[in-house]
């Protein structure tokens, strides 16, 4: 016990080759803290005031379900689309060359930089009944929850593509070269060969564009229409909460949000450590 | 199997990698691809493994002609440089893949997997390992089961592109020597691609010189070594010390230097004379015009041969000279001293293209 102790003082004391760790330690720490940790707490301590009834009360409204349901139904559909097709655009643009790959890369980053209301008011025109596409389509888009999964999937589209696209870039051809020698089709070697290498990054894209589309505000608002119980999400339910001056309802509900984000970057964490630990190259 | 080449072709843009390629290699035989990088010995490699394909020419295994034959279809075993081992698979799963991957009407049965993936981590002594993964060997280890695996698929040929490359000397050296040894054992026909020419001297039994896409010189390794066809092979294997002079009236002259050569006509000439065949005598008297008055500058004692650096008087062109413990013992030679050397067999080629 003792021992340790000194052993781990000595670790605190060892020598530091770059100099000034203390100063930006604390300063990384003190700006984390303010801007990420205290206002995160915060909505923890003020909703532990309410103790568990009280919170189960809040949280536990029809409406409040609903609009739970309803986010994470299509945060799920839509992030699960990105899986597949993001990383089938990120197999397009590494493995292929033509004209245009340059500016379609460059474009995939729009829905980042993109203000989310001007997606959001994009969509809604182009969906309305009376809109471009809406026109042609046979089923209601704006306004129902197919609208809202396509607000998410354009939002959450560039997650899996940009951290699929590196994986595979970094990918030694060989190990397909390999595979095809051992006598494998193209098949079995994308089962066994590439999909395993890409699993992790796929999997942190997808958990990342899942947990970007439950907090989703700006794009969905403008398409949902916003109808308690069917097209009301729960982001939109803490804002109305916010406007009726009802704390408690409003950052009872943005606990379980935050709960889930938490679970969510765990989980992303938890795979990438599991995969490293098991094949990675020491 | 026996594997035949006819003239193949092949370039990238306007980069000719292979140049009309003929090579025949016979059943069982191990043959060597040596040549500097970039001569394009991993290219016909490659080709053979259908994982390229040439733009002309043929290649015929065993008399069928596979020229256009999908990978599958060659049942060629390749080992890279790299290992290219399948990362997220156990060392038996690695063996395995060529076996589990067959279509179901050719696929053995588990136990028969089970079983020859036990011969083969025997064969390549690597029986404790079958549960790791490849993160967890040592280079060494990981190409000995990138052996494995291409054995498993019970090739008809093995190709070896740089298989050693990337490991260090001593491992190189352990596993240059199993590897013939298990050459020994399967007698499987084999192209092995090296650009270290100790390696191909040591495992082959016979070496192809390549160099800019085409072929120098087939040979047994002492062929090769004893008698180079041309400057360029002469120059690429062992240690060689190259004198420039001028070739007329049948003679190469360099400086007081001459000695009769088979090359009639007038032009620049290029003598190759092996370290090894040098003899070295005191400088009394005149130098002859067969011996160069030369300096010693520099002993390396060290090894089974004696290394000399010396420094021609004539034209101060550095000259490497080997002499047996022996040998240097009798001269009893110290640094600085002067003498002559006199070159005991000698080489000339037309200097064109040189």
């Amino acid at each position: 016990m003792f021992q340790s102790q000194l052993k781990s003082r000595a670790k605190m004391k060892r020598r530091q080759i770059i100099p000034g760790f203390g100063l930006t330690f604390g300063l990384s720490l003190s700006y984390l803290s303010l801007l990420v940790l205290i206002p995160l707490s915060m909505i923890f301590i003020y909703t532990s005031q309410l103790g568990w009834d009280g919170f189960l009360k809040q949280i536990s409204q029809p409406l409040v379900l609903a609009a739970y349901r309803l986010s994470f139904t299509t945060a799920l559909a839509a992030s699960l689309i990105n899986l597949v097709f993001g990383t089938l655009t990120a197999w397009v643009l590494v493995r292929y060359s033509f004209p245009g790959r340059k500016l379609i890369d460059g474009l995939l980053d729009l829905p980042f930089a993109l203000p989310t209301s001007v997606a959001g008011i994009t969509l809604a025109t182009l969906y309305a009944t009376n809109g471009w596409i809406g026109r042609l389509l046979p089923f209601k888009v704006s306004y129902t929850q197919t609208g809202i999964v396509i607000a998410l999937i354009l939002i959450g589209m560039p997650f899996v593509v940009r951290i699929v696209e590196p994986v595979l870039q970094n990918m030694e051809k060989e190990g397909e070269e390999a595979s095809a020698v051992l006598g494998a089709n193209r098949w079995q070697t994308l089962i066994h060969i590439v999909f395993p290498k890409i699993r992790a990054a796929a999997f942190s894209g997808f958990a990342l564009a899942f947990s970007w589309a439950l907090g989703e505000y700006g794009s969905v608002v403008f398409i949902a229409g916003n109808m308690p119980f069917k097209t009301e999400s729960a982001p939109l339910v803490i804002m109305q909460k916010l406007e009726a001056f009802d704390y408690d309802g409003a950052t009872s509900v943005a606990l379980v949000l935050l709960i889930a984000s938490f679970l969510i970057l765990f989980l992303i964490n938890f795979s990438q450590w599991l995969s490293k630990r098991k094949f990675a190259d020491q | 199997m026996s594997i035949e080449l006819k003239n193949i072709s092949k370039s990238y843009g306007s980069c000719q990698i292979l140049n009309h390629i003929n090579l025949t290699i016979q059943t069982g035989e191990l043959v060597a691809l040596l040549g500097p990088s970039g001569s394009g010995k991993t290219s016909l490699l490659r080709v053979l493994a259908g994982l390229e394909y040439a733009d002309e020419g043929s290649i015929l295994f065993h008399g069928i002609n596979l020229t256009d034959a999908p990978i599958k279809k060659r049942k060629a075993g390749f080992v890279f440089q790299h290992y290219a081992l399948f990362n997220t698979m156990t060392i038996r799963e690695n063996i395995a893949y060529g076996l589990k991957v067959k279509s179901r009407k050719f696929r053995p049965s588990k136990r028969a997997i089970h079983e020859k993936v036990d011969q083969l981590l025997h064969l390549v002594r690597l029986e404790p390992y079958g549960e790791r993964y490849p993160s967890q060997l040592s280079g060494g280890q990981r190409q000995r089961v990138a052996l494995a695996r291409a054995l498993a698929i019970e090739p008809h040929i093995l190709l070896l592109d740089e298989p050693f490359g990337a490991l260090d000397a001593k491992v190189r050296k352990e596993l240059r020597q199993w590897l013939r040894q298990l050459h020994r054992q399967v007698k499987m026909t084999s192209l092995l691609v090296t650009h270290d020419q100790e390696e191909a001297f040591e495992v082959a039994d016979r070496i192809v010189i390549i160099n800019k896409g085409q072929i120098e010189q087939i040979g047994t390794p002492s062929q090769v070594y004893e008698k180079p066809v041309n400057s360029f092979v002469y120059d690429f294997i062992g240690h060689v010390n190259r004198v420039r002079g001028t070739i007329r009236d049948g003679q190469f002259i360099n400086g007081n230097f001459k000695i009769p050569v088979e090359n009639t006509g007038s032009t620049d000439g290029i003598a190759f004379i092996r370290p090894d065949q040098f003899s070295i005598k005191a400088a009394n008297g005149h130098a002859a015009n067969r011996a160069w008055p030369a300096t010693i500058t520099h002993i390396h004692p060290a090894g089974s041969v004696i290394r000399l650096e010396l420094e021609r008087q004539d034209d101060a062109q550095s000259i490497e000279v080997e002499l047996t413990k022996r040998e240097f013992s009798q001269l009893s030679l110290i640094k600085s001293q002067r003498v002559f050397l006199e070159p005991k067999q000698i080489k000339v080629f037309a200097a064109d293209g040189l």
